[in-house]
C-alpha cells in the first residue's frame, strides 16, 4: 500500500509536472484572473445622457444630484429628443433622463412634475443599478421639493419634511455591506476552477492502470483505488487552501469564519469530486470521450448550483438537477463561512459530500475489480 | 487528391468515422440552451423569503406588511416576536431579508415625526440582494406617498393639493429592450454562444490533430488546398448550427428576436471563421487531443466571464480589458444579444471587421504551420528512405 502511494505521488509530478500544474494552476489562474476582473467591485460610472428641457435652477439641481452620485457619469447634456435616443441606441449612454419643459413651474404650482428615465436592460448589470439608484436620487430630491412646498403653506421646515417623507428606510446589508461583486462571485468562480482541474486529473487516474492490468495483479482493487485517491485528494485540498489564501490576502475577500470549518467543507468537496472522477475513470477507459461528454455537466454545474440564481427561484427540474451537483453543497457554504462567519448547513453538506464521495469510491472499486476479473478470465482463455 | 475529394473525406470522417465532431458542432450550444433555458425558466427572482418583525402592531404597520405580502417579489415566511428571533432567521438563511417596524411607528407618523423602518438584507448573493432593495424601495415609496398625502390633508390642505404637494415629482422609469428584466433573456444567449464556441473548438481540434497524426495520407496535396477543404465543412455546419440555436431560443424559450438576419449572418460567419482559425492553430501545437481538450476546457470559463457579457467592459480594469479585446467571444455574444433584444448592435461593423481580420490571420497562420510541419515530415521521410 505504501509503495502504491509513493508511486502515485511520484506520478503526479511526472510529465513535466503536468498533473500538479493542472491541479494548482487552473484554480490559481482563475482566482487571479477574475480577482482583477472584478476589482472595481461595483458597477460605477453608468453612462447617462440628460435632456434638460427646463433649464432652471431646479432642473439643474436634479441633474447635479445624478452627477454627484458615483454610480453615474454624465456623458452628455443633449438638446433634442433625437440625440437622446441616438445616444441610447448607440450604447453611448446606458440610461437617459428627461426633465420636461415645465418641471420647475409645475413643482411650484403643486402640479406634479414629470421626470422620465429610460434604461437599456439588455445587460441587467446596468438596469438593476439604474433602477435602484435612480429611485433613491429622485426620492431624496422629491422629498426636499415637497418640504419647501409645505413650508409655503406655513408648515415649519422640520414638520414639513416629516409630512413629506413620513417613513424613512434604513438599509443594512449584512455579510457584504458594500454589495461588492467580487465578494459575491469570486469564491464560486475559484471553486469552479478547482472543480474543473480536479475533474481533468481524476478522470484519467485509472487510464494507466487499465493499460497495464497485469502489472499490479497481486494487489487488491481497494488498495489500488485508495492508493490513487489519497495523493490526488490531498493535493486538491492543498490547492483549495492555496486559492483561498490568495482570495483573502490579495483580493480582499473577508475571512470571518473558522479555518477549520473551511477545511472541513473543502475536504468533503474535494473528496466527492475526486471519487466521482475515479468512478468515471473506472467505468470508461476512453478518457477523451469521457472528458468531452462530461464537460457539459462540469462546466454548467456552477451556474446551476444556486450560487447566483437562487434555488427558490428555480423550477422543480432545476431544483432536482441542482441537488445532484456536488458543488451545490460546497460553493455557497464556503462563501457563507468567508462572508458571514457561519454556514447554516455546514455539517449536513459535509456529510452529504462525504457520503457522495464514499458511494462513488465504492462503485469505482467494484467496477475496477469487475473489469480486472474480466481481463484475467480473458487472459486465462487466451492461455488455454 | 482533388480538393473536393478531401472535402468528401472530411465529411465522411465527420459523419461516419468520428461522429463526435458533428455532435460537438450541433450539440454543445443546444445542450447549454436547454439546460439554462430550463434553469432560468422563471425569468425573475420572486418569492424572496422575508420576515417582518412588527413591534408596533398597529393598523398602519399592518397596512405596510400587507404591501409586502401583496408583492410577488416577497414571501413572508414568519413574523418573529423578538429582535433575536428575527436575526436568527437571517442567520440560518431561512429568510434573506428582514423588515423591522419599530414600536412607535404609527404614533410617530401621526405625530408628524418621521419614523424609521429598518430593512436588513443578506448581501452574500447579489442577485437576491438587488431584488430585495429595489422592491422594498418601490413598496415604501408608494406607502410614503399614500401616508404623506393623508397627513397633509389632516393638516388642512384640500385632497388633490395635498397629494401634489407631498409628491411633487412623478417619476416614470422605462426599461427598454428587456422590460420584464428577464434573467433568461439577459443570460442564456451568451451561455449558448460560449458553448457554441467550445463545440467548434472540440470538433476542429479533433480533425486537425487526427490529420497531424496521419500526415502521410494527404502528403501529395497542396497545404492550402488541404486546409481549405478540411475546414470548409466545419464552417458551413457551424454557421447552420448557429442559426438552429437561435431558432430554438426564439421558438422554444421565447427569447425575443427584434433584429435582422443579415447582421446576424455576417456576425456568425466571421465569428465561425475566427473560432475555426483559432482552434486549428492551437491544435497544431498540441501533441494529443487530450491536451487540446484540457486547454479548451480551461479556456471556456474565462472566455465567457471576460467577454463583457455580464460584467461590463467599462467596469473592468485595463488588464482585464486588454484580455477581453483578444477573446473572439467578446465580439460575438454581446452583439448577438443586442441584435436579438434591441434590434441592432451599435458596434456591429467594427466587430465584424475585427472578427474577419482575426479569422483570416489565424486560419492563414494555421495553414502555414501545417505547411511547415508537412515539409518537415517530408524531409524526415526522404532521410529515412535514404538511410534504408
Amino acid at each position: 500500500m505504501f509503495n502504491i502511494l509513493a508511486n502515485e505521488f511520484r506520478s503526479l509530478f511526472k510529465n513535466r509536472c503536468s498533473t500538479i500544474l493542472i491541479l494548482f494552476g487552473i484554480p490559481i489562474l482563475y482566482t487571479t484572473l477574475f480577482g482583477f476582473l472584478y476589482s472595481s467591485n461595483v458597477v460605477k460610472n453608468i453612462p447617462l445622457a440628460i435632456y434638460d428641457q427646463d433649464q432652471t435652477a431646479s432642473s439643474r439641481a436634479l441633474a447635479q444630484a445624478f452627477a454627484d452620485s458615483e454610480r453615474y457619469n454624465i456623458i452628455a447634456q443633449v438638446t433634442s429628443q433625437e440625440s437622446l435616443e441616438q445616444s441610447l441606441a448607440n450604447n453611448n449612454a446606458m440610461a437617459t433622463l428627461v426633465i420636461p419643459e415645465n418641471f420647475s413651474r409645475d413643482i411650484k404650482l403643486s402640479q406634479a412634475a414629470n421626470v422620465l428615465m429610460e434604461t437599456n436592460a439588455t445587460n441587467l448589470m446596468f438596469a438593476n443599478n439604474v433602477i435602484s439608484t435612480s429611485q433613491e436620487i429622485i426620492q431624496t430630491f422629491a422629498a426636499a421639493a415637497g418640504q419647501k412646498l409645505l413650508e409655503g403653506v406655513n408648515q415649519p421646515p422640520a414638520q414639513a419634511l416629516k409630512t413629506v417623507a413620513p417613513v424613512r428606510l434604513g438599509l443594512r446589508i449584512i455579510n457584504n455591506p458594500t454589495a461588492s461583486y467580487s465578494n459575491f462571485v469570486l469564491v464560486g468562480l475559484s471553486v469552479n476552477g478547482l472543480q474543473i482541474a480536479m475533474f481533468m486529473v481524476s478522470c484519467t487516474l485509472l487510464t494507466a492502470e487499465y493499460a497495464h492490468l497485469s502489472r499490479r495483479r497481486k494487489l487488491s482493487a481497494p488498495a489500488i483505488i485508495i492508493g490513487k485517491l489519497l495523493p490526488c485528494w490531498l493535493m486538491s485540498i492543498l490547492s483549495y487552501l492555496a486559492f483561498i489564501g490568495i482570495l483573502i490576502s490579495c483580493f480582499g475577500i473577508p475571512m470571518r469564519g473558522s479555518m477549520l470549518e473551511l477545511l472541513l467543507i473543502g475536504s468533503a468537496f474535494t473528496f466527492a469530486i475526486t471519487n466521482l472522477g475515479l468512478f468515471i475513470s473506472a467505468i470508461a477507459p476512453n478518457v477523451l470521450s469521457v472528458m468531452q461528454n462530461a464537460a457539459i455537466y462540469i462546466m454548467s454545474s456552477f451556474l446551476c448550483c444556486g450560487y447566483s440564481w437562487p434555488q427558490f427561484a428555480m423550477n422543480s427540474i432545476g431544483k432536482i438537477y441542482a441537488a445532484t451537483l456536488p458543488i451545490t453543497y460546497a460553493a455557497i457554504t464556503i462563501r457563507d463561512i468567508l462572508l458571514a462567519a457561519y454556514a447554516p448547513d455546514l455539517f449536513r453538506n459535509t456529510l452529504i459530500l462525504f457520503i457522495f464521495g464514499g458511494v462513488f469510491c465504492l462503485l469505482a472499486i467494484l467496477s475496477f475489480s469487475w473489469r480486472r476479473q474480466k481481463y484475467a478470465s480473458e487472459c486465462q482463455e487466451g492461455l488455454t | 487528391m482533388k480538393w473536393w475529394q478531401i472535402l468528401k473525406r472530411e465529411l465522411l470522417q465527420m459523419l461516419r468515422k468520428d461522429f463526435r465532431r458533428t455532435n460537438f458542432i450541433f450539440g454543445a450550444s443546444i445542450a447549454y440552451l436547454v439546460i439554462f433555458g430550463l434553469m432560468y425558466g422563471t425569468h425573475v427572482v420572486k418569492d424572496v423569503p422575508l420576515v417582518i418583525y412588527d413591534e408596533d402592531q398597529s393598523q398602519l404597520s399592518r397596512t405596510l406588511i400587507q404591501s409586502f405580502a401583496d408583492s410577488e417579489k416577497f414571501q413572508i415566511v414568519a413574523q418573529p416576536a423578538t429582535q433575536e428571533e428575527m436575526e436568527n432567521y437571517l442567520h440560518e438563511e431561512t429568510a434573506y431579508a428582514a423588515i423591522h417596524i419599530p414600536h412607535d411607528f404609527s404614533r410617530n407618523i401621526t405625530a408628524d415625526k418621521s419614523s424609521p423602518v429598518l430593512l436588513v438584507a443578506n448581501g452574500a448573493n447579489l442577485v437576491i440582494t438587488n431584488t430585495i432593495t429595489t422592491s422594498t424601495q418601490e413598496i415604501l415609496a408608494a406607502f410614503n406617498q399614500k401616508v404623506s398625502a393623508k397627513l397633509a390633508e389632516s393638516a388642512g390642505l384640500p385632497a388633490d393639493l395635498a397629494a401634489n404637494k407631498t409628491t411633487p415629482i412623478n417619476f416614470t422609469l422605462r426599461v427598454l429592450n428587456n422590460p420584464t428584466l428577464s434573467y433568461l433573456n439577459f443570460f442564456v444567449i451568451g451561455l449558448a454562444m460560449a458553448a457554441f464556441q467550445q463545440g467548434i473548438f472540440l470538433a476542429v481540434g479533433a480533425s486537425i490533430i487526427s490529420e497531424y497524426q496521419n500526415l502521410r495520407e494527404l502528403a501529395p496535396c497542396q497545404p492550402l488546398k488541404v486546409m481549405t477543404a478540411k475546414l470548409l465543412p466545419y464552417f458551413v455546419l457551424a454557421t447552420l448550427s448557429f442559426f438552429i440555436t437561435l431558432l430554438v431560443s426564439i421558438e422554444v424559450f421565447d427569447i425575443p428576436f427584434r433584429g435582422d438576419l443579415t447582421s446576424l449572418f455576417l456576425l456568425a460567419i466571421t465569428f465561425v471563421l475566427t473560432a475555426i482559425g483559432f482552434s486549428s492553430l492551437v491544435a497544431s501545437f498540441c501533441e494529443s487531443e487530450i491536451t487540446f481538450t484540457k486547454l479548451s476546457l480551461t479556456y471556456a470559463v474565462p472566455a465567457f466571464t471576460l467577454s463583457g457579457y455580464v460584467w461590463p467592459l467599462q467596469s473592468m480594469d485595463s488588464f482585464s480589458q486588454t484580455i477581453a479585446y483578444i477573446f473572439p467571444l467578446f465580439y460575438l455574444s454581446d452583439a448577438v444579444r443586442d441584435i436579438m433584444l434591441a434590434g441592432h448592435s451599435p458596434l456591429l461593423y467594427r466587430n465584424i471587421i475585427i472578427l474577419l481580420l482575426l479569422g483570416v490571420t489565424l486560419t492563414a497562420l494555421s495553414t502555414l504551420v501545417y505547411a511547415k510541419k508537412r515539409r518537415q515530415f517530408e524531409i524526415n521521410a526522404t532521410q529515412s528512405n535514404i538511410a534504408l
